[in-house]
């Protein structure tokens, strides 16, 4: 219950020092005039031995994966800032009573970017933002973090790659015993750090 | 920009400069600008001249000899290109006619060669000329302004000519390079322990084989020389030109007594009793490249030997052509001096000059311009003990004088000059800029109404109150070193009060005058309005806010739409140990794309482009170079003066550009870029990462990665205001990518069309 009122004052809070910002530092000049990009991109955790969805067995092995696939809009605030609405789909799995349960869950974030090699789209950034899981009857409102560098090619193309990173809003202790506090556990450390890259267009 | 607005253009400058520059009478004397179409030498890129040149290697020599020449080639082909279009070099004037009528005269037994050479005219006070591979002569304004005969002249063009026909700057670099390999074999085959590059050795073997060439071409020179009706006596005194060239192309007693007027003189501590003697330069040319002037006389006297004299004439073309194109070299040169902030130079030409040309409003003013430069500039000029001759004078007097003091002195000697021309826009920039100056270190009071002349007959009757305090009779050599400092400056006081300190009379005809109140005051308004608007702002503004945790950079607004865009710039260095350090193939490319960048750029945020760019010439542009020689010398003195406003040394000219193409804004782009050698950090990242097998990857893109700094700069100037802004410096390790290049390039527009 908490969450749910603590997200959408997150949410307001994070969009109103966004608009402050933007407002700061000035609008942005966009690239080459462009100001909209879309960007989709595939991010993968080593699973450390742990399970994944692809195995059936307990110890996932050393290359096994977890996936997470992203789409992502984005807006050109200011002359370092962007500001970022995602989508990612989750995949991971989870033991429970020496049973394996896949996990398929839904990430939205909205994240503010601040470019420190270039400016807004290229180079260098790390962002911070507002994220939240929900399916496999799990809802797990959290602050997403990322560290990245952006390319741009041929004036339209984006190639992208960096690190995800996320930190629990407030700790709540949950029961061993319950599936779905077993999956949240499981996502916490999941989402906890995440390679990703992908692809991007600018839009307009 | 519209094609015919374009043509509208070009035709109103040319109308203009055209006008300016050719009625050349020397009291209204205007800057040399070039004439006629622009020669082949300059138009094309040096990619182009380069690739043509090594289609000539002849085939058959040794792969390192080739490799040589083509790095020779490379070198030469993009300096001499870059030098020809830097604004540095006249073509068309009636020097340059002048010159080539020698040329001819000398090479009239020779059309295959007179068709190989150019011969241009190098805006540089150096008094020097010299030849390329390619077959450009330039000789220095500063040498022509020297020269005594077209004797002399022809001399200097038949020693450049033989540079030409041997190919000498060509053998030149191949020595140097046999030297470098036999230096380095030397060294590999040397088993001391204490082996180490002789430097000097080096040095002078390549000294050693440049004499020789030089040798060479006096002789070739020589032959050349003999040939026309050129008087053989004037040799020794071109050797003389050469021996003294530190000095300037005349000596003639400074007047002490020019700034004096009825309302103001300068005291006579002001001036030296005695100057230092003109010395014998020495003449040890071990560590040069040219030989001693005596053993060059020695070495043509004895080719000479009984060669008759007869007949032979200093003058061939015309003796009073030559003597025109030496004043018109020696005006030229005062206003390079001023160009170089050597204020003290410019004045004691202009004062020469003014000997022959007393009416002379060039003169004159540049006289007010190099005292206005005295007055503002925060540098330290040459100590006058380090100068020779009478220009010690003018040395000295500037370095005695206190700064209110120069103050005062130039607005007074600018005011009697308006009363002269009161027209003259220069002379008006100036004095509204001086009434600053002085406003910021004379309180207005301190300014007596009595007429100097007046006061001092006063002093002269009563001169008790002002006698020079007695001396004491300690030993100086028991002093201590603040007593000898304390009475230095005494003495110095003292010395200015004799007869009488004439400085606060100087305006007091003028204290009651109700515009030169409101002048001083404007003039102490425009120093607080400095203060609050650096020369490096185009208009007050906030450029970085403050975000609660950081300053961040929100851009500027400045709200241009029309600018006019120079070439842009882009030097490609690879600084690694085996680097192969300048890259000029490379750079042009990237040169020629950074300009379509910024083409793209504008259009895509409507900001209107007057194009004045090198790589678009074509033979007819001749105004649009003039238009960038001019604001080329402009925005130099405009970056050496960096901290405080400067009147350009050719603001007038510049105005007319300004006004001619309707807009006051020149912006220039550019980019450094190095390639270095990868650093500890990175190393450290890479062993780091690759610790791990997930890190290998990250590790291994470190290690391949190039390491870059990329310094991007674009800036915009207000010809008329004298103001700058910095649009983008951004220093980045990282390649200069086309989406780097073009964000930066984009950005720059943006910040300048924002309103």
């Amino acid at each position: 219950m908490k969450t749910i009122i603590f997200a959408p004052v997150f949410i307001l809070l994070f969009l109103w020092t966004s608009v402050l910002i933007a407002q700061g530092s000035g609008p942005g000049p966009g690239y080459m005039g462009k100001h909209y990009y879309f960007e989709a991109g595939f991010s993968a955790m080593p699973a450390f031995r742990g399970p994944t969805p692809r195995n059936n067995s307990i110890s996932g092995g050393t290359f096994a994966l977890n996936t997470r696939y992203q789409a992502r809009l984005g807006m050109i605030l200011a002359r370092f800032y962007t500001l970022n609405l995602e989508y990612d789909y989750l995949k991971t799995a989870v033991t429970f009573r020496n049973r394996l349960y896949g996990i398929n869950a839904h990430v939205v974030s909205l994240k503010m970017q601040y470019i420190f090699s270039t400016a807004a789209p290229i180079g260098g950034y790390y962002g911070f933002g507002i994220a939240t899981v929900f399916g496999s009857g799990v809802f797990y409102p959290h602050f997403a973090l990322e560290l990245g560098v952006r390319k741009i090619i041929k004036d339209r193309f984006i190639l992208y790659m960096g690190v995800d990173g996320n930190a629990p809003m407030y700790y709540a202790p949950f029961e061993d015993d319950k599936l779905n506090h077993a999956i949240q556990n499981r996502l916490v450390r999941n989402l906890a750090v995440y390679l990703k890259a992908g692809i991007g267009v600018l839009l307009f | 920009m519209s094609f015919p607005l374009s043509k509208i253009l070009n035709t109103l400058l040319w109308l203009l400069l055209t006008q300016l520059c050719l009625a050349q009478n020397f009291d209204q004397y205007k800057l040399l600008s070039n004439r006629g179409p622009i020669p082949n030498s300059f138009l094309g890129t040096s990619t182009e001249k380069y690739h043509e040149a090594i289609k000539k290697i002849e085939p058959d020599i040794k792969a390192r000899q080739k490799k040589v020449k083509k790095r020779f080639y490379l070198q030469s082909h993009f300096s001499i290109g870059e030098f020809l279009i830097s604004g540095k070099v006249l073509f068309g004037t009636e020097l340059n006619e002048y010159i080539n009528q020698v040329a001819d005269k000398l090479l009239e037994h020779s059309p295959g060669l007179r068709g190989k050479v150019e011969i241009y005219i190098a805006r540089s006070t150096a008094v020097n000329a010299f030849a390329t591979n390619q077959g450009i002569i330039c000789i220095n304004m500063g040498l022509l302004a020297q020269l005594e005969n077209e004797a002399q002249l022809a001399f200097i063009l038949a020693h450049e000519l033989t540079h030409v026909q041997k190919s000498h700057s060509l053998k030149k670099y191949v020595e140097a390079d046999l030297i470098d390999q036999e230096t380095k074999k030397q060294q590999r085959n040397t088993r001391s322990p204490y082996r180490q590059i002789d430097y000097d050795e080096t040095i002078l073997s390549k000294c050693q084989y440049s004499k020789e060439l030089e040798f060479e071409a006096d002789q070739g020179g020589l032959e050349l020389y003999l040939k026309t009706g050129y008087s053989l006596e004037e040799l020794d005194g071109f050797f003389d030109v050469l021996k003294y060239a530190h000095l300037l192309f005349d000596e003639v007693p400074f007047n002490k007594k020019y700034f004096d007027s009825d309302y103001f003189a300068l005291p006579s501590g002001a001036f030296l009793d005695s100057i230092s003697a003109i010395k014998v330069p020495e003449e040890n040319d071990s560590l040069s490249t040219h030989p001693s002037t005596s053993k060059r006389i020695a070495q043509l006297k004895s080719k000479i030997g009984n060669e008759s004299n007869a007949e032979k004439q200093k003058f061939l073309i015309s003796e009073d052509t030559f003597n025109k194109v030496r004043k018109i070299a020696r005006f030229e040169l005062v206003n390079y001096y001023l160009h170089n902030f050597r204020y003290e130079d410019a004045m004691y030409t202009a004062h020469i000059l003014l000997q022959e040309e007393p009416n002379s409003e060039y003169l004159q003013v540049a006289i007010a311009q190099a005292l206005y430069g005295i007055c503002i500039s925060p540098n330290q000029s040459t100590d006058y003990k380090k100068i020779e001759g009478e220009l010690q004078q003018v040395y000295y007097l500037f370095q005695i004088l206190k700064n209110r003091e120069i103050a005062i002195l130039s607005l007074r000697h600018t005011l009697d000059l308006l009363a002269k021309f009161p027209e003259n826009k220069m002379l008006l920039k100036i004095e509204k800029e001086l009434f600053g100056r002085l406003g910021e270190l004379v309180e207005f009071k301190k300014f007596n109404n009595i007429k100097y002349i007046d006061a001092l007959a006063e002093w002269t009757a009563a001169p008790d109150s002002m006698q020079a305090a007695t001396s004491d009779d300690t030993d100086p050599a028991n002093e201590s070193k603040y007593k000898k400092i304390r009475e230095k400056r005494a003495e110095r006081d003292q010395k200015m009060k004799a007869p009488f300190y004439p400085f606060y009379y100087a305006f007091a005809d003028r204290l009651d005058s109700s515009s030169f109140i409101a002048a001083y005051d404007s003039g102490v308004a425009l120093i607080k309005v400095r203060k609050e608007e650096p020369k490096n702002h185009l208009k007050t503004r906030k450029k970085y806010v403050y975000m609660g945790f950081k300053y961040v950079n929100k851009g500027l607004e400045l709200n241009i739409d029309t600018t006019i865009v120079l070439s842009s710039e882009f030097s490609y260095i690879d600084v690694r140990k085996n680097g192969a350090g300048y890259m000029y193939l490379e750079s042009e490319k990237q040169q020629i794309k950074l300009y379509d960048r910024v083409d793209t750029s504008a259009a895509l945020l409507n900001v209107q482009l007057l194009h004045l760019n090198t790589q678009e010439l074509k033979a007819e542009d001749t105004e649009k170079l003039n238009a960038m020689m001019f604001i080329n010398d402009w925005i130099s003195e405009q970056t050496r003066a960096e901290d405080y406003y400067l009147i350009g040394s050719n603001q007038e000219m510049i105005d007319s550009i300004a006004s001619a193409y309707a807009c006051p804004y020149v912006m220039k782009t550019g980019v450094v870029l190095l390639r270095g050698e990868k650093t500890d950090g990175n190393i450290l990242l890479a062993s780091v990462a690759m610790m791990t097998i997930w890190g290998i990857p990250l590790g291994l893109y470190v290690l391949i990665k190039p390491s870059y700094q990329m310094l991007f700069y674009s800036v915009v100037y207000d010809l008329k205001n004298l103001r700058y802004e910095l649009l983008k410096y951004e220093i980045r390790g990282m390649q200069a990518s086309d989406a780097v290049l073009n964000y930066h390039t984009y950005d720059a527009f943006y910040q300048l069309s924002r309103p």
